[in-house]
């Protein structure tokens, strides 16, 4: 177990991959590659197909049109049990008249493995995940916590060339999803098996994908399911519609829509005209989208920072305050939308519903997309 | 007080009511069973005495075994009533696995026809199925009495556990997919065993009209070594004279397999009920 995967390359393949029932597409024209060893996570809200394309993959599901390789061998008519790979599904689905123990054996022992090396390997896997003292239960008497780290296990033992993981983590209660997230990621990275995980948590992506697809229903997608895919931190810097901008980050980037001079943005709120660093081509019309993140606006506190402000000062109304301990977030009305401010407040300074406040945003710091497309602008280094 | 007091009554009703029940129930059974032990006077004098040494008399039951082979009858209701359970069992399962698993043309409507059998008695089909066995060289053998039973109970038990596996979670039967599992393998390694309560109830249903049967018995396999204990029973109902020591010493021997059989399938019947409940 220790030497990681099977080893053979398991690389996962779509090519122009479609899902229809019926005569309503449910994924259409996905194509994307998911490396040898990389944890790969699927994320989007519900209904965007982030769980029918893990369930291709797994074979659960048929595949409409295009192609879908595993390891270099196209799998489209495969049924689940040739293509080497272990799931683990949302409600656990562990087999309720089975111990644990059996629960974790029987993949191996429908492959009519030897007894001493089931042994073995449901040995390893149960001291790996703290299964032993609950090895002779039921699962019915077991936590949800207890039961999610036996089908953790069941997949384990099989040593699969992929693993498969549906939303795993949501029936788990706040605290013991962060620690299971962790355990997963350290997990997956010791085994170095190619791994697939579907969620609709953004912070659950960030934090254990080394990559992210971001995936979209079609109604609002389009082409393709598929918004952008890249490592947590591409999607954070440079999101490339104003879906995924939206999508990752929480809380999430505020996008308004702004008037256009030039390379000048106008809008009500803002205090003077705030000039687009140079690296953005100006789009096409005179309207623009601009997102901010939370974290990259700053409250302009007293009159000497209000005189220093550098970038881009905007001004309003202050809607509601909500304090989360580390940091305060304020939502601030700036006539037709609501800009967040995520920066530290001391008591002194924490404003009231109701009071006029100015926050400068980083004008570095800004996401421009078209109004039309939804698309980012083209940027220069 | 007074809401431990309206529980106290409302238990004590309930219970009248089915103590009450449970009596009605229970004493044709209790009278059949005790003037089984009693002479033939006693049982024309005195209906509801019990067995004492003054009116004693097995003269039933050696009347029973010595007459007729009612070793052989009971080991032919054995048979067909077990042969067919357990092919009602099977077929019932595997075509409800069928309907309620597989998205196919016709589902619904193949559905609705197995279903259909629930509703149409098999005995208006009567003439055709003695035509059919006559034709099929079947007449006068278990096997014509186990297709007709099968062919009875099916329709209800496809109906009932069709509805109880879908029931049966997908991700559960995805996870043996999974694990390497045929679909084979999943009917029978995962979902029966979770549909067990459901297999007791239908077991039960199907089993006791098929004991207590004597229509089919009668006129399909009426010959001596095909005879079903109801229908050797009848021996002792004259037109002129009944010889209701031996009528009752039989009806109380046939009792006894058939109680046998639902208190196997009532453990897991209750069991399937509390299940959800006690966890």
């Amino acid at each position: 177990m220790a030497q990681g995967g099977s080893g053979s390359g398991a690389s996962i393949e779509f090519a122009g991959v479609h899902k229809r029932y019926d005569a309503v597409d449910v994924i259409r024209n996905l194509s994307l590659e998911i490396r040898d060893g990389e944890f790969m996570v699927f994320v989007g809200p519900s209904g965007c197909g982030k769980s029918t394309a893990l369930r291709m993959i797994a074979g659960l599901e048929s595949i409409s049109q295009g192609q879908l390789s595993i390891a270099g061998r196209v799998v489209n008519d495969l049924p689940p049990k040739e293509r080497d790979v272990a799931m683990v599904f949302q409600s656990y689905a562990l087999y309720p008249h089975m111990t644990v123990r059996e629960n974790v054996a029987f993949g191996l022992k429908v492959r009519k493995m030897p007894a001493a090396e089931i042994e073995t390997r449901v040995a390893e896997a149960s001291r790996m995940l703290g299964l032993e003292p609950y090895l002779d239960r039921k699962p019915k008497a077991l936590s949800g916590g207890q039961r999610q780290r036996v089908a953790l296990g069941r997949a384990l033992v099989r040593q699969p060339a992929v693993f498969l993981f549906d939303e795993p983590l949501s029936n788990l209660d706040a605290k013991l999803r962060t620690g299971m997230r962790a355990e997963i990621g350290k997990l997956q990275k010791r085994l170095g098996t190619t791994s697939v995980y579907v969620t609709h948590d953004q912070t659950e992506a960030m934090t254990m994908g080394d990559r992210i697809a971001v995936l979209a229903p079609l109604a609002e997608a389009g082409e393709s399911n598929l918004m952008q895919c890249g490592t947590p931190l591409e999607l954070y810097d440079r999101p490339q519609n104003v879906f995924v901008a939206r999508f990752i980050g929480a809380p999430s980037m505020v996008v308004f829509e702004a008037g256009r001079d030039g390379s000048a943005l106008s809008h009500p709120a803002f205090k003077a005209p705030a000039v687009i660093p140079a690296r953005w081509t100006p789009p096409a019309g005179d309207r623009v989208l601009v997102g901010a993140r939370p974290e990259h606006v700053r409250p302009l506190l007293g009159g000497s920072a209000r005189a220093q402000a550098q970038g881009l000062v905007v001004r309003g109304e202050v809607e509601i305050v909500e304090t989360l301990g580390h940091e305060v977030l304020v939502h601030m009305d700036i006539g037709g939308g609501t800009i967040l401010i995520g920066k530290s407040f001391t008591h002194a300074t924490l404003p009231a519903p109701g009071d006029v406040v100015e926050a400068e945003v980083d004008l570095e710091r800004l996401h421009l997309f078209d109004p039309a497309t939804q698309q980012r602008l083209a940027e220069g280094v | 007080m007074t809401k431990a007091r309206t529980h106290l009554g409302r238990s004590i009703a309930a219970h009248a009511i089915l103590i009450t029940y449970t009596l009605i129930a229970l004493i044709p059974v209790f009278v059949i069973v005790i003037n089984s032990f009693k002479s033939r006077k006693a049982i024309f004098a005195e209906p509801l005495a019990l067995p004492m040494p003054g009116n004693f008399d097995l003269v039933g039951y050696t009347t029973v075994l010595e007459q007729g082979d009612f070793f052989q009858y009971f080991l032919n209701s054995m048979t067909v009533t077990c042969a067919s359970l357990f092919f009602v069992l099977l077929f019932g399962a595997m075509a409800a696995f069928a309907l309620s698993e597989y998205r196919f043309r016709g589902n619904l409507l193949m559905g609705l026809y197995l279903a259909l059998g629930i509703m149409i008695p098999i005995r208006l089909g009567t003439v055709a199925i003695l035509e059919m066995m006559v034709a099929g060289g079947l007449v006068n053998t278990l096997t014509a009495l186990i297709l007709v039973y099968t062919a009875q109970g099916l329709p209800l038990a496809v109906f009932i556990l069709s509805e109880f596996m879908r029931t049966v979670s997908d991700d559960l039967k995805n996870a043996g997919r999974i694990d390497g599992l045929s679909e084979y393998r999943i009917f029978f390694t995962l979902v029966l065993p979770l549909v067990r309560p459901a297999m007791a109830t239908v077991a039960v249903f199907t089993m006791i009209p098929i004991w207590n049967d004597l229509w089919f018995p009668l006129i399909l396999a009426p010959s001596e070594e095909t005879k079903t204990i109801t229908l050797g029973s009848q021996v002792f109902i004259g037109q002129f004279v009944t010889n209701w020591n031996a009528v009752l010493a039989a009806l109380s021997l046939a009792i006894v397999p058939v109680l046998v059989l639902y208190l196997i399938f009532s453990r897991q019947l209750i069991r399937g009920i509390t299940a959800g409940a006690v966890k």
